[in-house]
């Protein structure tokens, strides 16, 4: 559990930067993989990236398409939902390369590190290190951030008919799904990323066996790629959840049922 | 000794924890299986398909048991301080 | 644990790479799929007015094909029908001349054996007569004479004919 560079640490507001970076770091390696599918387009011979990307776009079509009541929610959810898939795709992944760990010696106070933590950490026989790299969706704020965010829209969106989304409510149980929904779609993906990098770090910190036998190794690579087998699986499913709520919240408008 | 003993509490918590989620989640990837599997025997043809939605319902299922990893693991080095 | 922070400025941060990709990436990526969709559609439309054109051109041609067919045959017909009547109208004119050469040579032989005969039997009458005239010269009266004459001519038209 290495800490983070945190701003306002220990108030409510407090404000993990490793995090925030790595969501920007995300989106721009979205932004030059959907780039590099578009810098060349061509609408008759696609090639190289372009196939990749329009994969990836007419995958999310589809989803949306089978968990969607009508094409106009389509139409408006698919650029979030394509954003949203190569995104976490990218996130999941980004953890799972490599981890930096910065070695610290002396306080900075108002990134949260305290002489006490590095104390602490020097009691216990350890160096203090912050964590300046890995994935943004293993941080508890930011996995329910995007849950929230889904929940929030999902709501805006059903709230334009406010009498279906009324009548929704008549079951006491659908109040109690609209706070383990959000929980659980966020916590999902929190809990696997974080949980595969937590691991990945525990195997690859293990105190070697006789000193020199790395028995923990083929521990370690069988787990690597059951966690790229994860973070690809739970990037699938956070955006075809986070279509299912919307679509769910998505009254009215049945009449013009997407055909596909 | 006190000290000790929280430190054992939380070892044997975090055991419970993972334990019992593995049996959940054991009993509900084999449902999912099995059904995936008479699905397939009853329509071949619809394997892929199946296969996705299987993969789906594992994932979901899968999801519980590694939440429980994940604060077994916070728990484990937090100390329960969280 | 949860830190409020975190999570606003990680959405900010998530909704402010959201716009730039969308304006950025997925805007020209699905404008182009759109096209290329609308492309697809006018071709395949295209593609089936073309088909039925081609079938339309290709009815037409056989029915072209077929009237010409037709022509030539009646054509074909219609030039035996005139050769035919031609050569039987060229054979009917020439029997028609043959017999007329025929009939013309056969007049004129018999004009001519008649021409003969009648020389003949004017020598053969005049011979006679004079023979007889000079057998009987010395009895007969020119009445009797006149007579005799007559009957010889007489006789003589029917050995004729």
């Amino acid at each position: 559990m290495t800490p983070f560079p945190t701003l306002f640490k220990g108030t409510m507001w407090a404000t993990n930067l490793t995090t925030v970076a790595m969501t920007i770091l995300a989106g721009l390696l979205v932004l030059v993989f959907v780039r590099l599918g578009v810098r060349r387009m061509d609408m008759r011979s696609p090639r190289g990236m372009q196939n990749v990307v329009e994969w990836a776009a007419d995958f999310v079509t589809n989803m949306a398409r089978e968990t969607m009541p009508n094409e106009r929610i389509v139409q408006w959810v698919l650029p979030l939902a394509f954003m949203m898939l190569v995104f976490l795709f990218f996130a999941n992944w980004l953890g799972l390369i490599f981890v930096v760990d910065l070695k610290i010696g002396h306080p900075i106070p108002w990134l949260g590190i305290t002489a006490e933590d590095i104390a602490k950490a020097h009691q216990s026989g350890k160096e203090f290190a912050i964590e300046l790299f890995n994935s943004p969706t293993a941080n508890m704020s930011m996995a329910l951030g995007l849950a929230i965010m889904v929940w929030v829209i999902s709501h805006a969106i059903g709230l334009r008919h406010p009498l279906q989304w009324l009548r929704h409510y008549k079951n006491p149980m659908a109040i109690l799904e609209e706070i383990t929904n959000p929980l659980t779609h966020g916590m999902r993906l929190y809990g696997n990323i974080f949980a595969g990098e937590a691991l990945i770090g525990v195997l690859a910190g293990a105190p070697m066996l006789f000193g020199f036998i790395p028995w923990s190794l083929p521990l370690l690579v069988v787990w690597v790629f059951y966690s790229a087998f994860v973070s690809t699986i739970q990037a699938y499913v956070f955006t075809i959840l986070m279509t299912l709520y919307i679509g769910n919240k998505a009254h009215g408008d049945h009449n013009h049922q997407a055909t596909a | 000794m006190s000290q000790v003993m929280v430190q054992a509490l939380f070892d044997i918590a975090v055991a419970l924890l993972l334990g019992l989620a593995a049996v959940g989640s054991g009993v509900g990837d084999g449902l999912v299986m099995s059904k995936y599997v008479e699905g397939v025997a009853r329509q071949p043809e619809a394997r892929g398909s199946i296969f996705a939605s299987a993969l789906l319902g594992v994932a979901l299922v899968e999801a519980f048991p590694v939440i429980a990893l994940a604060f077994g693991i916070i728990i484990l080095f937090t100390q329960g301080v969280l | 644990m949860f830190e409020f922070g975190t999570m606003i400025v990680t959405l900010l941060a998530f909704l402010i790479m959201l716009a730039i990709v969308i304006r950025f990436g997925f805007k020209p990526l699905s404008n182009m799929m759109e096209q290329r969709r609308l492309y697809i559609e006018r071709q395949i439309a295209e593609a089936e007015e073309g088909r039925a054109q081609a079938e339309r051109l290709l009815a037409e041609h056989r029915e072209l094909v077929d009237q010409a067919r037709r022509e030539s045959k009646q054509m074909v017909d219609a030039a035996r029908a005139r050769a035919e009547e031609q050569a039987r109208q060229i054979v009917a004119a020439a029997e028609a001349e043959a017999e007329r050469l025929l009939e013309e040579n056969r007049k004129l032989i018999e004009r001519e054996r008649q021409e003969a005969l009648d020389s003949v039997l004017n020598q053969v009458a005049g011979l006679t007569v004079e023979l007889t005239g000079r057998l009987l010269r010395e009895r007969v009266t020119p009445e009797v004479h006149q007579e005799m004459l007559k009957e010889a001519e007489k006789r003589l038209g029917e050995l004729v004919c």
